[in-house]
């Protein structure tokens, strides 16, 4: 964001293989994944079910590591890296947005958005700042009291935004974030991602539809566990 | 039916769970409940109970005094309520010798000759006592059924037989019922024998006797007790030295002989093994909520077909109450080794009668009904719409399941907190008593207890007895082993009463009342050695303190302090408080204080003055042996010494000082037992509750973790995520089990004075123990949750 004139790596996989062991059977989710993505940069991840997209984000967002490979976040190695390392490096630098919100039914919108800065070990006025910002982004201040259940999908997702930006991450991964969304919904969500890319946040997107993928630079297709095209999308 | 037998069959872990709860919880109770049916509420085995009083002494100090045989056959001549009025008392001190064997101790019911016709008894087999016997004073007994059977295989052929008794012969003349069988009742019963009352029939001090009355038909117990009232004020006004300040009161024949105490800890008993049921039903309860939500879906699938939510409650209420049932049937089996542990222990059948059985009945169906009512109803409120969108995942638990499972662990906390507390208390009771400095040395100590017919040796100062003792000493201190012996009149094993007003020449007699009061013994030469004592100025008593030399005594160092303060106590006089007659003793020694094994602080004084044994001997008597060796070694040698000398006596208590004490403690201890057993049933019980809880919370919430693992939650944040709700619980809990662990303690501080368990270190050990225990159970859920793999939770969205 800093420096978006130069293109700049942000997160490197080479040759990332993960192979699944269940009862003796090995399935090769991830086959010899090359993903290059530099700062800015809006990717799409698209393919059919089963294909091994979640798998890569999950990659991606250090929630799982490669059984081969080496991933590169931000220049440096981190497959091999403790849980507890893993865990800071998830909240300071990924945000994620899920397919079903995610939101903590028992914490209120503001606390939602407060929490990963709260793992931080942020002072509270820091917090308080952030957290404003953040749901104001997303249009969502005034419902910083609600909890959960008090909100419609759309708003939930979008306090899942805010809770994702928050942190003010490397790297938005978002997995299906229209995925339990009407139309109307979907595609304010997308639109606000589409505003975020524009203020120079790097976003990758896991979706299976193609209408949603042209709202990314660029889309990856994902097949059996290998990219099998890369494709950009086209510009209106 | 079939279907809820199908569901317990389908969740093999809950229900074996379940059935062990339910087995200990109703099992514990039911074996309380057998106690407290066998000594509290059995009804008396006699002819219309109903008509059978008591006639008491009625003082201002003591509501239930025994009877002088002069009062007793005043009222038995004058009343006109009574069918018949009989005086009794029971002596365990009794020796019993049957021919060509050595002397035993014996149980004996002494009693006039119409106490089994006041009963409504009648002998097994030969004949009553008569009126004509008590008359001539006819050395005749009944045998005991129990002693019969023994003894004599019960061979009818035994009537006539003789045996001697205390000295005297006696003749068999019947057997008794069973009904005297009961231990409980009246000891362990050897034999009958008919007392001759009338011999004492002008002596009033003397208050031994219970009186038992069976009411004419028509009479009421209110106009027996008006005319015995009448008789009362008429004894008062004929013998005001001894009735001035007591009455007569007409009472329920006792139903049973645990006394005000016995009653409040039996009762105890029970309320806590209660606390334990409640504990387990919580847990069932807690149980039953988790499986709730695991079969929400299936709960919802069955409202949506059209099933009434009643029709739903019952079906779950049928499954916890057939469970409560099978729990119970286990729990009588465990009532049963129960049962037999505590029978064993005192010698006393317990058994599981059809009282207990519905008590276990009623116990397993009401604990299927609390622990299933509430989660059942909760089931089948479910919003069967929302359950069912959430598809088979099976919907998280709702607020009011939560916030009830919260409830009923806080509440399990602090019940467990009190029945540790009551068990911390009676252990560290026990302990104190068993270790507390006593001033005498009960290790490598034996004692024996005697009592000498009065037709051989007198009562008091006869000369019999004094050589009774010297050859008694003297063969005692010929046994290989033995270091010292000695004879006294009192023992410190238990408690050392008050004792006697004395004074101190040169002093001011004190107002009435105010005296000084000080325990008094009179002992041999040697005792003080042989009890481990010291003396500590002057000199022990002498073989030449005899009678007809100088009075003398040894004080106890406190005594000497406060009398003499600054003083050489050796030489100075004390005596009694008639100030005609003192009886000045010449202080010729002082001992370090002793206190009894058991200490109740009212009844307590520093003071103890001993007098020289020889100088005025009692035919009731008590022998101690010092051994370098184990003091089980002398009880032989010490019954052989007592035979050599006295064939026909047998001495009631021989054993170890060490094993009497403990013996003394044997109800206590039994009560510290079944405190121990529920404190840890009811810690196990809550433990796997609040494991439970925070386990199913932590897999409720499996998704909530990887959503805030994938936020960037660590460890540690993921694990205080569910120690702080169980750290939460476990405060609430130990808070609210302190409070009422303080009032169980001052509820016991009255109840049982004997027993010095009030720690406040006990208290906060109890909790600390109960918290660190508890957040223990907490932490092993917390830690595997943060073993989840954010992946897989995630997933499962």
């Amino acid at each position: 964001m800093e420096n978006q004139a130069l293109p700049q790596s942000l997160l490197k996989l080479d040759n990332v293989t993960k192979v699944f062991l269940t009862d003796e059977v090995e399935t090769h989710a991830l086959s010899g994944i090359h993903l290059e993505i530099t700062k800015g940069e809006y990717v799409a991840i698209a393919g059919p079910s089963g294909c091994g997209k979640s798998t890569l984000l999950s990659i991606l967002g250090l929630l799982d590591t490669p059984t081969d490979g080496t991933y590169t976040l931000n220049g440096r190695p981190v497959q091999g890296l403790t849980p507890a390392d893993r865990a800071r490096i998830r909240n300071r630098e990924i945000g994620f947005i899920f397919q079903s919100f995610n939101l903590i039914g028992d914490l209120t919108v503001y606390e939602n958005v407060e929490l990963p800065l709260t793992y931080r070990g942020m002072p509270a006025a820091e917090r308080k700042a952030r957290v404003e910002e953040s749901l104001e982004k997303v249009g969502m201040g005034h419902r910083a009291k609600h909890v959960p259940s008090q909100l419609s999908g759309g708003q939930q997702q979008r306090v899942a935004v805010a809770r994702a930006l928050a942190g003010n991450p490397a790297v938005l991964l978002a997995d299906e974030p229209t995925g339990n969304l009407d139309s109307k919904n979907g595609d304010a969500v997308m639109d606000l991602l589409q505003s975020l890319h524009r203020t120079g946040s790097t976003i990758i997107m896991v979706t299976h539809d193609a209408r949603f993928a042209r709202h990314a630079d660029r889309t990856v297709h994902l097949f059996d566990g290998q990219v099998v095209e890369e494709s950009a999308a086209p510009k209106d | 039916m079939r279907q809820a037998i199908r569901q317990l069959l389908k969740s093999p872990g809950f229900t074996i769970v379940s059935l062990v709860t339910l087995a200990f919880g109703i099992g514990l109770n039911a074996n309380a409940f057998s106690v407290l049916n066998r000594l509290l509420l059995q009804s008396l085995p006699f002819r219309d109970p109903g008509s059978i009083v008591m006639v008491w002494g009625d003082t201002s100090k003591d509501q239930e005094v025994g009877q002088s045989p002069g009062d007793y056959i005043d009222e038995r001549d004058q009343n006109t309520v009574f069918e018949g009025l009989a005086a009794y008392y029971i002596n365990n001190t009794s020796s019993l010798v049957d021919q060509g064997k050595v002397a035993e101790r014996a149980t004996v019911l002494e009693c006039t000759s119409n106490f089994l016709p006041v009963l409504g008894i009648s002998p097994v087999l030969g004949r009553g006592f008569t009126s004509d016997e008590q008359a001539r004073q006819e050395p005749v007994v009944l045998l005991s059924n129990r002693y019969w059977q023994k003894n004599f295989a019960g061979d009818p052929h035994v009537l006539g037989r003789a045996l001697r008794l205390k000295g005297a012969s006696v003749t068999i003349i019947g057997v008794a019922p069973r009904e005297l069988d009961d231990p409980e009742r009246w000891g362990r019963l050897d034999l009958v024998h008919l007392d001759p009352v009338e011999v004492n029939r002008g002596y009033r001090d003397g208050t031994w006797y219970n009186v038992v009355g069976r009411l004419k038909p028509g009479v009421t117990r209110a106009q027996a007790q008006a005319e015995m009232g009448a008789i009362a004020r008429k004894l008062a006004h004929d013998y005001p030295k001894t009735n001035a300040e007591r009455s007569l009161r007409v009472a329920p024949f006792l139903t049973d002989s645990e006394g005000d105490i016995g009653h409040a800890i039996i009762w105890m008993i029970m309320d806590l093994a209660l606390a334990v049921l409640m504990i387990a039903c919580v847990n069932l309860a807690n149980l039953q909520l988790v499986r709730m939500t695991a079969r929400s879906r299936e709960i919802a699938i069955r409202l949506a077909l059209g099933s009434s939510r009643l029709r739903v409650m019952g079906m779950l209420l049928s499954e916890s109450i057939l469970l409560s049932l099978c729990g119970g049937a286990l729990g009588l089996l465990f009532a049963k080794w129960a049962n037999d542990y505590v029978g064993a222990y005192f010698n006393l059948p317990v058994p599981l009668d059809y009282r207990v059985l519905a008590f276990a009945f009623v116990a397993s169906a009401a604990t299927g009904a609390v622990f299933g009512t509430v989660p059942a109803w909760i089931a089948s409120r479910a919003d069967v719409n929302a359950t069912l969108k959430q598809g088979g995942r099976g919907a998280s638990a709702g607020g009011s399941r939560n916030r009830l499972r919260q409830v009923l662990i806080v509440a399990q906390l602090a019940i467990a907190l009190v029945l540790l507390t009551g068990a911390g208390y009676f252990i560290r009771g026990i302990h104190r008593i068993m270790n507390h400095e006593m001033g005498w040395d009960p290790d490598h100590l034996t004692m024996g207890e005697i009592e000498l017919p009065n037709a051989k040796y007198g009562e008091r100062g006869d000369k019999r007895t004094l050589v009774f003792a010297e050859k008694l000493i003297s063969g005692l201190r010929h046994l290989p082993g033995v270091q010292d012996a000695a004879i006294s009149t009192g023992t410190p094993i238990g408690t050392v009463p008050a004792g006697d007003p004395f004074a101190v020449e040169g002093r001011p007699a004190p107002a009435k009342g105010a005296e000084p009061l000080a325990y008094t013994n009179r002992v041999t030469p040697g005792f003080f050695a042989t009890h481990g004592m010291h003396v500590l100025r002057g000199r022990d008593f002498a073989i030449s303190d005899r009678p007809g030399a100088p009075n003398v005594a040894i004080v106890s160092k406190s005594l000497a302090e406060k009398f003499w303060p600054g003083e050489d106590p050796i030489g100075k006089r004390i005596g009694g408080t008639d100030p005609v007659k003192p009886d000045w003793s010449e202080v010729v020694g002082v001992v370090n204080d002793v206190v009894g094994s058991i200490r109740i602080a009212r009844y307590e004084t520093p003071y103890q003055i001993y007098r020289p044994w020889f100088q005025d001997t009692f035919r009731f008597l008590i022998f101690s042996v010092r051994t370098g060796a184990d003091p089980h070694s002398v009880v032989e040698g010490a019954r052989k010494a007592l035979a050599d000398v006295e064939p026909d006596i047998a001495a009631t208590i021989l054993a170890p000082a060490r094993d009497t004490m403990e013996d003394n403690m044997s109800g206590i201890v039994l009560v510290q037992r079944m405190l121990d057993v529920m404190a840890l049933l009811g810690l196990l019980l809550s433990t796997i509750g609040i494991y439970g809880v925070v386990a199913n919370v932590a897999t409720e919430r499996t998704q909530e973790i990887g959503v805030r693992m994938a936020l960037g939650a660590g460890s540690a944040d993921v694990q205080w995520l569910f120690m702080r709700s169980g750290i939460i619980l476990a405060v609430l809990g130990s808070g609210i089990g302190l409070l009422a662990s303080v009032g169980l303690v001052m509820a016991l501080d009255r109840l049982v004075q004997i027993v010095p368990g009030n720690d406040p270190w006990v208290i906060a050990g109890v909790g600390v123990m109960l918290a660190v225990i508890a957040l223990l159970a907490c932490w092993i859920p917390a830690w595997r949750a943060t073993k989840v793999d954010p992946t897989v939770s995630l997933r499962a969205e």
